[in-house]
């Protein structure tokens, strides 16, 4: 008997946060973010190719296409092969779905660097960490065929299950009173722009040890710590030279899955705005560091967290936004993101330890993350750690790199041993 | 490897200046901690991508209908043919990029090119002064071939069959447009009408009996709510 539709082609909904974008996506918006792991040594395509098709099954989240509906997008399972390409353009670009069999993440590498780079309607970057594990598992195991037991060859290294894709913000949904959790305008970042589609790309390594070092001295967890100084690093630069009336809001996401133990393999985060008034001149670091910690310990909690997400859940489900059609909807999301990109100053996300498990972590040098950038936020920070080494990463469309100098000398007075490497696009090509 | 005084910072790579600062680096002692040794593909040469050829064809046509709009006003004959020029440039814009792209499915693709010819035809019919040809004769016609069409495409590929079901159905129900036309007093061709009504019900009919709950399934993903 032929086999029918239902089983040969699965779909799932969007989650409740990527509903936003692929409304919101454009050329220059692309809503794509990378996570590279850097290998011991220069990568072979040819295995990384098939490293990447006996992985991807295991990644049903992964191996979809994005749809139309009549009220909704939708992802549809996609069963043709993606390619890997060696890379070639600037990190984080939009993805054509029409370049790479309709994929919505991209595969690249470069010398010794694997990268991933995914469209952020399929998973978030705790998502996108364990896919770029299991691609690097699966290419070492490749790459060194005899390096490893055959125990170890026969163990699926990270997958992710079709019940993960089931909606974390819906299956924690609360009923709630809250209306609106917009805030003002927040200070913009301003400067000069690099030429045309050309991004700065600025990483900077500390060792991880004096880093946790440093920050417990000063009783603060590291992400509180690089908030603080990439404040600094604004307010150094920018704000002390044109005090403005707005806020210096940082945008945050916050991963949901430990605060509400759920583990779905689709986005699960919310945010936070680190607000700071920055009009006083003779502010010290020491006095930003303390109000960063106290807005962290404020605003991070399964009880704002809840509010924040059923409001967003709450809105899906009410008629008046379900029935209406997709293009209208769009339209009306459209307008509601712009005013809302408008609260943003930049945005700070870390996504935590990369490390690879112990038989492949010797193989790895490090990883890095980074974020698109957008006009309205020309500067954006990510951080990761792997291997004992922290890495934070600028992504920028501003020729000038007085941000970047001004984080790297806070941090290496600090006591820090700081190193930097850029993708070339710097003060000796511009 | 080397140091920058100022930002008090080692850099990896065979920067002779800091990148962040731009003074002159100094040789150092190395931290001690292994580094990655990132490497990235030289993109200084990159240009961003212009179509030249898209540009020309945009500009000949603005100039085209932009001329015929002037005539038309300079050499009165009483009747506005320069609207044809437009309404043939529009469909003209419409139609041929998305033939260009790559085909995801050509029975949705059959379904859009349908209807807007099904467009043209009326714009035309209004312009030259309307005689209800286009609804009477055109648009049945035009449904009748695609009705046609889309049910050769489902024998000639029956694989993808589950993704043409959709568009079977919905140009099927598409039939039924001539008439209600009809019924409006728009339409005159009874033959034609019934023809299309005809074809369309067959349409809709296989969709349903044979498509069962592909049907319903792939409604079910088109239409969630």
């Amino acid at each position: 008997m032929a086999k029918r539709i239902d089983e040969q082609n699965h779909w799932h909904r969007l989650d409740n946060t990527a509903n936003i974008f692929p409304v919101t996506t454009s050329k220059n918006e692309s809503n794509v973010f990378r996570l590279s792991m850097t290998l011991i040594a220069p990568v072979a395509p040819e295995l990384l190719q098939q490293a990447l098709e006996m992985m991807l099954p295991r990644f049903p989240g992964f191996a979809v296409l994005l749809r139309r509906g009549a009220f909704w997008f939708y992802l549809n399972e996609n069963n043709a092969v993606p390619t890997i390409r060696e890379e070639s353009d600037y990190p984080c670009r939009a993805i054509n779905p029409a370049q790479n069999n309709d994929f919505l993440f991209r595969v690249t590498y470069y010398d010794k660097r694997i990268n991933v780079e995914i469209f952020h309607v399929l998973t978030d970057g705790t998502g996108g960490v364990q896919f770029l594990r299991a691609l690097c598992c699966q290419y070492l195991m490749l790459a060194y065929p005899t390096r490893f037991t055959e125990e170890e060859k026969a163990k699926h290294w990270y997958e992710q299950h079709v019940a993960e894709t089931n909606d974390g913000y819906v299956s924690n949904y609360r009923p709630t009173k809250k209306t609106s959790f917009s805030i003002g305008k927040g200070y913009r970042i301003r400067g000069e722009r690099l030429l045309l589609d050309t991004l700065s790309v600025v990483h900077t390594y500390i060792p991880l040890q004096p880093l946790l070092a440093l920050c417990r001295g000063k009783g603060v967890t590291i992400t509180q710590y690089v908030t603080a100084c990439i404040a600094w690093g604004v307010y150094t630069t920018q704000l002390r030279k044109r005090p403005s009336k707005h806020p210096l809001n940082m945008y945050l996401p916050i991963n949901l899955r430990k605060l509400f133990g759920t583990n779905t393999a689709l986005n699960f985060f919310s945010n936070i705005y680190i607000s700071l008034d920055m009009q006083a001149d003779d502010l010290h670091f020491n006095e930003i560091l303390a109000e960063v910690k106290k807005q962290f310990e404020e605003k991070i909690s399964r009880g704002n967290m809840l509010e924040k997400i059923s409001y967003t859940v709450g809105s899906g489900y009410n008629p008046a936004v379900r029935f209406v059609p997709l293009p209208l909807k769009n339209l009306a999301l459209r307008i509601m993101f712009k005013q809302g990109a408008k609260s943003s100053s930049l945005a700070f996300s870390n996504v935590g330890d990369m490390s690879l498990p112990a038989p492949f972590a010797q193989y790895v040098t490090g990883a890095s993350f980074l974020l698109s950038c957008v006009p309205r936020e020309p500067i954006k920070f990510a951080a990761c750690s792997a291997n004992g080494l922290f890495t934070l990463s600028f992504a920028s469309m501003l020729r000038s790199q007085e941000i970047q100098q001004a984080i790297v000398q806070k941090m290496a007075e600090d006591g820090l041993e700081v190193t930097i490497e850029t993708n070339g696009v710097d003060y000796e090509s511009v | 490897m080397k140091a920058c005084d100022i930002c008090h910072a080692q850099v990896t790579g065979t920067h002779e200046f800091c990148p962040l600062c731009g003074k002159r680096l100094q040789p150092a002692e190395p931290y001690g901690y292994t580094l990655p040794g990132n490497r990235y593909p030289d993109l200084s040469r990159i240009s961003a991508q212009y179509n030249f050829m898209l540009r020309l064809l945009l500009f000949l046509s603005l100039l085209g209908g932009g001329v015929s709009v002037l005539v038309n006003v300079l050499v009165p004959t009483g009747f506005w043919w320069c609207l044809i020029v437009i309404v043939a440039e529009v469909y003209l814009w419409l139609t041929i990029p998305p033939l260009l792209r790559r085909a995801r499915n050509y029975a949705k693709r059959l379904l859009f090119q349908t209807l807007l010819t099904a467009l043209l035809m009326v714009a035309l019919d209004f312009i030259i002064g309307w005689r209800g040809w286009s609804v009477s004769y055109a648009i049945p016609s035009l449904l009748c071939a695609g009705i046609v069409a889309i049910a050769a495409m489902i024998v000639f590929s029956r694989t993808n069959w589950p993704q043409y079901v959709f568009y079977q159905f919905t140009m099927g129900l598409l039939g039924f447009i001539p008439l209600v036309l009809y019924f409006f007093g728009l339409s005159t061709s009874i033959v034609m009408v019934l023809i299309t009504a005809a074809l369309g019900l067959g349409s809709v009919l296989v969709t349903v009996v044979f498509g069962d709950r592909s049907l319903k399934s792939d409604f079910r993903r088109r239409f969630h709510f």
